[in-house]
């Protein structure tokens, strides 16, 4: 409280004697060859009685240069700030006040002292564009950039630096803008996913800019007095349709977060790359980003920095899904009208999550427009998309809902065989999300999201699946820098096949998890300097690995039924951002996370000393309902820090690790859809990932270019093999057929990227490896003898370039490119015959490779015009997949084929595969 | 499994057709050097008669032209669990070995013992016999849509023991050239009356299947196979022109074996789809005594074999009779040398019937001789 007073005192003590005292003496003998302006002051304040207030950030680039006798300070000042945006004032009682851009006033408003009807109260907050419409948004931007926002109250003692904290919102939907940075001077914030922000400020005169991608950028002027709320609406950039202009401004953003690893695309740029069936698809973005990579084009889910599939965990506002992908992985499962955007951390993950030790893919859902009713589509050959929004209750409350499906039925109508034309295909999938403001304290959000795929097969076996997901959040404000948000949910991921065509062996097969979980995150801010986030997550999970059943009554099929699982996993959390000085912020992280395997469950116990194997088994141990069978228990470590070297410069250093408890087994290549997830038990211990990395950031930003380069190394433990012949489902004794794997990672990754201007994109490089290692000392069924081998997913080579190019605001084409090492394969070295055939015997595995990935995708997007008042807006899209028309590779097999042994490689897309769609919004 | 296969056929589908531009060619891997030489043996222990069989080869360099190398010379013995040499194997020919009257009981345990010609030995892992259910039905069906013939068994278990099978599938079919050829050239002028033991008017043909057929009713609560998928013989063979049969072979396996059978069946006729299960070493349950590290390629069983044989008369298939393979006319050679010489000797005519004035009518090979064609004039024992 003492220092509360203390610029009280000094303002006080200086009105009160600094004029009697004063000596007048206003001339200067300077002789100064490449000085700073700290240098000048010294002298100067030396030789005068004069007092300089100024804020170094405004100086410190100046040079001074002076050799002058007996001159005017006034004319040394002037000469010297002549070409720069600085300005100096002097005051009666002898200080010198420099500002940037403005010149200060000496003589001060009574405003100073009394409060008059503008200036607000603290606490009060200020909304700075009132009701605006469309036609005059720009004239209105202008004026309110120029307007003076006081902010505070005049009458507080402050001292030092001030707290102004509030949201950013879009203007035209009232949607929170996330990632949004808020700039004054040197000081830089990011607004979290409610579109919050917090920033320490000096007294007196500040300029914020704020930056948003989309967005054009907002400036404001504002006279903070106290700590006080400010409310920041963004108007989107100058195109009204949304989808149009690819901005990826994040303006320094990869320079100055301490975190490393992230990754964003905003809906806006996803939209713009090529597709393959003109559908705007999340997950085959993420995989332009580098260090992202897939086993091959039909495959579900991505790998990250060598880490397996089951390794990301995939989150559709704190929703997690199990099966990202439709059509087994030629669609991703997410609506585009519906998202956002997607971030994807690859290696500082946010101590609120947990449970995947690779990645955290973060889909987050838009929200629906507060203002008035809209909605957007795409109708493409094979899919459409709707999507319908708009407000519940007036500025207070929203709903948006998409819907996606397909009708690709009619491509199999039109096959000439017999067996395509009674098949079918079907998915779809509803997102919904709502969002209600209570009042200024308390907002409520529901998430809903379901997806299901149906396929049929000559009228014989059904297959489905599905994602079911829906989540309450009640975010509430405690106090301007203290807000928490309260998550339940329940999310489900099921798969059946039924065959009914052999009535005495027809089935059922079932598969389902069930997830239910409370989040509890809170966050609060001291300034600046720290940004504490801390939290509770629960989640209890309920799996059954498959239940087989008669499917009519003539079936003489057994009913199996592998016995439940299930498990509670609890993670605390606590973590601190601190911005310990201008140059140096950490990031520190704890997670303590604890899972319980519980009963009932029979669990088989081996003879010790022996390989697990069923003929090993010695005997069982039975446990109760609920009763507990093991707990995991461990910290995750989640560190990060940046030096700027510069403004534009900066170094960051990280360590993380994180801990898995589910995992998905699978001895395919790529993700099947028969693929079955596990937890954690007496034998399936939790798998454990530890990732240091490096990286180097820098900006120009003349031309809004940043480059980056990060290297990394990982280290894998538990990761699940499979001995030859693993039998994954239906098998009660799952631990006989897993091998315990380690594994290691490591990679650079080099990254340009053009964030705004005509020409716009990145091209990236990565190198990388991934080896693992059988860990599991009492079997013979060691991979390649116990060597390191490389993963299914290692591919040390890839680069990719994305570039777009805006003609106008109504035309812009597209080019991506990908170039990857092909995956490794086991190949055959030497034939033989065997029950009648030739047969192959294998290579060790993953001894080979298969011929190297290349495609190139090309798209043209066309707006119609850009009349404000119009019924609809639409655009079109063109383009081309796999322009080359290269025949990549997916796989390589050998079969018997009379006997005699052929070698075929498979690619999935064998041609140019040109498409349309069409898309509007209204 | 069942299901699993069922999945693998609809993936292969979906990637195969929905999306008609993806597609298949040719591969060929890298070249590979080294030969490996690893031993293959192949065989049942056959409990149940006295007659077991088995082949011992080499693998070959990939690409090479054959896909086997004979193992000669080697000595296999059948040992009891306690290690007493219960019987040994003769060699017969290229490679196999067969024994003869060895009454082995099937409920023991036995193992296999190969000594090669360089003096490694090799051992198989203990394998308990197992009885093998009769075969209730051997049954085919006209397939349109696939256009072809499709065989199916049916057996059932009522001890519910067995619940893995293999079967296997030998064709003989009966074929015959276009004409008879009745007389025989024996050089200059001189024709003769072919002896109804060299006629070569009738030929037997014989093959194995090289596909592996295996199901398991270990999901089933009784362990019933139902018209069983096995052997597909395509339209488009003279298979069916006079009489065609299938003997069907069926042993029950171990679980191991058929999961062995199940992987070598994965891993070199079910490939092609997106997601094909990694392919391994497939090793069985040999390993070689002498060298721990080499490998050994091969499962032995223990079991007794069921049989059944079926036939399809011409007349039951007159559909799937096909033309003959070649245009076929008589001419009349006359009876000079020179004449007789071109026809007989240079261009291989053979005598079918006497025409006018001692001449004679003749085809070519490809008319009279149905050996050309892959077969034997021996008729088998079951015909």
């Amino acid at each position: 409280m003492k220092d509360f007073f203390k610029p009280l005192v000094v303002i006080v003590f200086t009105v009160l004697f600094n004029n009697a005292f004063a000596q007048n003496n206003n001339t200067v003998t300077l002789d100064l060859k490449r000085a700073t302006f700290k240098e000048l002051v010294q002298t100067v304040e030396k030789q005068t009685n004069y007092y300089f207030f100024y804020n170094h950030v405004d100086t410190d680039s100046l040079q001074i240069t002076i050799n002058v006798t007996n001159s005017k300070l006034t004319e040394v000042l002037k000469n010297i700030f002549d070409d720069t945006e600085l300005y100096f004032s002097i005051s009666n009682d002898n200080k010198i006040f420099i500002s940037r851009n403005v010149q200060l006033l000496t003589n001060l408003g009574t405003a100073y002292f009394k409060p008059e009807k503008s200036v607000v109260k603290k606490e009060k907050t200020i909304t700075d564009i009132e009701e605006t419409t469309e036609e005059n948004n720009n004239d209105k931007d202008v004026a309110i950039q120029n307007k003076l926002i006081i902010v505070g109250n005049p009458n507080a003692v402050v001292s030092g630096k001030v707290e102004v904290s509030g949201q950013v919102k879009n203007s035209k939907n009232n949607e929170p803008l996330v990632g949004a940075i808020i700039t004054a001077g040197k000081t830089a914030v990011v607004t979290d996913y409610l579109g919050r922000y917090s920033i320490n400020l000096s007294k007196g005169r500040n300029m914020i800019t704020v930056s948003s991608v989309g967005m054009r950028d907002a400036i404001r002027q504002l006279l903070v007095q106290s700590s006080g709320t400010l409310n920041i609406e963004m108007q989107e950039n100058v195109t009204a349709l949304k989808g149009v202009v690819v901005t990826v401004s994040k303006k320094n953003s990869g320079v100055k977060t301490p975190k490393m690893g992230v990754e964003k695309i905003s809906i806006k740029q996803l939209k713009q790359q090529p597709v393959v069936f003109g559908e705007a698809d999340v997950l085959r973005a993420v995989l332009t980003l580098p260090g992202v990579t897939s086993v091959g084009e039909a495959s579900t889910g991505f790998n990250v920095r060598g880490g397996s599939v089951d390794q990301n965990l995939i989150l559709f506002n704190e929703a997690t899904i199990f099966n990202p992908s439709h059509l087994f992985g030629f669609f991703s499962a997410f609506n585009p009208s519906v998202v956002k955007g997607v971030e994807l951390y690859k290696s500082s993950i946010p101590e609120k999550y947990g449970g995947r030790i690779s990645s955290v893919l973060d889909v987050s859902v838009q929200e629906g427009n507060k203002k008035k009713f809209g909605g957007a589509g795409g109708i493409g050959p094979l899919t459409s998309h709707l999507m319908f929004e708009g407000p519940t209750k007036k500025e207070k409350g929203s709903f948006i809902i998409g819907f996606r499906t397909t009708y690709s039925n009619w491509i199999l109508k039109n096959l000439k065989d017999d067996g395509f034309k009674n098949s079918k295909a079907n998915f779809y999938d509803l997102s919904l999300h709502l969002s209600q403001q209570i009042n200024t304290k308390n907002f409520l959000y529901v998430t809903g999201y379901l997806s299901k795929d149906q396929f049929k097969l000559d009228k014989d076996t059904t297959y489905k699946y599905m994602n079911n997901n829906i989540n309450v959040q009640w975010k509430h404000i405690f106090k301007n820098n203290f807000f928490g948000l309260f998550t339940a949910g329940f999310d489900n991921y099921n798969y059946g096949i039924e065959s009914s065509l052999k009535p005495l062996s027809a089935f059922t097969l079932k598969f389902n998890i069930n997830q239910y979980y409370i989040k509890a995150d809170f966050t609060k801010s001291y300034g600046n300097i720290h940004r504490i986030n801390f939290g509770y997550n629960g989640n209890f999970i309920k799996l059954n690995p498959g239940t087989f059943e008669p499917n009519g009554i003539q079936s003489l099929v057994n009913s199996t039924k592998i016995q439940q699982e299930q498990g509670i996993e609890n993670a605390l959390y606590f973590g601190d951002k601190m911005e310990l000085s201008s140059k140096f912020a950490v990031e520190a992280g704890l997670r303590i996370s604890a899972f319980t395997a519980l009963g009932a469950s029979k669990v088989y116990t081996y003879l010790p000393g022996m390989e697990r194997t069923v003929s090993n088994i010695n005997d069982s141990i039975f446990y109760k309902n609920g009763q507990p069978i093991k707990t995991y228990f461990g910290p995750e470590i989640r560190l990060s820090a940046r030096y700027s070297i510069n403004e534009s410069t900066s170094i960051k250093a990280g360590f993380s690790t994180q801990r898995q408890h589910i995992h998905m087994l699978s001895n395919t290549t790529a993700m099947s859809p028969t693929d079955i997830w596990k937890l954690s038990d007496s034998y399936i211990k939790p798998q454990i990932g530890q990732q240091v990395s490096l990286g180097f950031y820098k900006t120009f930003t003349q031309q809004d270019v940043e480059v980056s380069a990060e290297v990394y190394y990982k280290w894998l433990q538990n990761f699940l093999d499979y001995k030859s012949g693993a039998k994954l489902l239906l098998n009660n004794t799952i631990e006989t057929d897993v091998l315990n794997s380690k594994g290691k990672a490591y990679g650079i990754e080099f990254m340009l990227k053009k964030n705004s201007g005509k020409l716009n994109g990145w091209i990236s490089y990565t190198y990388s490896r991934t080896l693992l290692q059988t860990d599991e000392p009492l079997t013979n069924h060691k991979v390649n003898r116990g060597e390191f081998y490389p993963s299914n997913f290692d591919k040390p080579h890839s680069v990719n370039f994305i570039g777009n190019y805006k003609f106008s605001h109504r035309f812009n084409i597209s080019l991506t490119a990908v170039y990857s090492t092909g995956r490794p394969i086991t190949l055959p070295i030497a034939i033989y015959n065997y029950g009648g055939g030739d047969r192959v015997y294998y290579s060790d595995r993953n001894q080979y490779r298969i011929p190297n990935y290349f495609r190139a995708d090309f798209s043209m997007n066309i707006e119609g015009n850009h009349k404000i008042k119009k019924l609809a807006h639409s655009s079109w899209s063109f383009g081309v997949y796999n322009l080359t028309g290269r025949k990549n590779p997916y796989s390589v097999y050998f079969t018997s084929e009379n006997g005699k042994i052929k070698g075929y490689q498979l690619s999935i897309f064998g041609s140019a595969i040109p498409f349309i769609t069409y898309n509007f919004k209204f | 499994m069942r299901s699993i296969s069922m999945i693998k056929r609809l993936l292969y589908f979906f990637v195969g057709i929905i999306f008609i531009t993806s597609c298949r060619e040719n591969y060929t891997p890298p070249e590979v050097t080294t030969d490996h030489n690893i031993l293959v043996v192949e065989g049942f222990i056959d409990v149940n008669s006295d007659t077991s069989y088995f082949k011992l080869s080499r693998t070959q360099k990939l690409g090479s032209s054959t896909s086997s190398k004979p193992e000669k010379g080697a000595s296999i013995s059948i040992l009891s669990a306690a290690g007493t040499v219960l019987t040994q194997f003769t060699e017969r020919a290229n490679g196999e070995y067969v024994v003869y009257g060895a009454a082995l009981s099937q409920a023991q345990s036995y193992r296999l013992k190969i000594i090669t010609s360089n003096a490694k030995v090799y051992q198989s892992d203990l394998v308990t016999g197992k009885i093998t259910p009769a075969i209730d039905s051997v049954t085919w069906k006209i397939d349109n849509e696939k256009n072809g013939i499709q065989f199916f068994v049916n057996t059932h278990d009522a001890s519910n023991s067995s619940l893995y099978y293999k079967w296997d599938c030998e064709e003989t079919w009966e074929y015959r050239a276009y004409f008879d050829a009745q007389y025989k050239y024996m050089g200059d002028t001189i024709i003769e009356m072919r002896d109804p033991t060299e006629q070569i008017y009738r030929c037997w043909r014989f093959t194995k299947t090289s596909q592996i057929f295996i199901n398991t009713t270990e999901r089933l609560s009784n362990d019933i196979i139902n018209n069983e998928k096995i052997l597909f013989v395509p339209k488009g063979s003279n298979r069916f022109d006079q009489r065609y049969s299938v003997l069907v072979k069926q042993r029950a396996l171990t679980k191991e074996a058929y999961n062995y059978w199940e992987q070598l069946k994965q891993t070199t006729e079910l490939g092609g789809s997106v997601f094909d299960v990694q392919p391994t070493q497939l090793l069985g349950n040999l390993y070689c005594v002498t060298n721990a590290n080499e490998p050994v390629i091969g499962y032995i069983s223990a079991t007794t074999t069921a049989q059944k044989r079926i036939f399809i008369d011409k007349n039951d298939v007159p559909t799937f009779i096909e033309p003959y393979p070649a245009n076929c006319e008589l001419i009349s050679v006359v009876p000079n040398r020179d004449s007789m010489r071109l026809y007989y000797a240079v261009r291989r005519y053979l005598p079918v019937a006497p025409d006018i004035q001692g001449a004679f009518l003749a085809a070519p090979q490809q008319c009279t001789d149905c050996r050309i064609f892959g077969g034997t004039t021996d008729k088998p024992s079951y015909w």
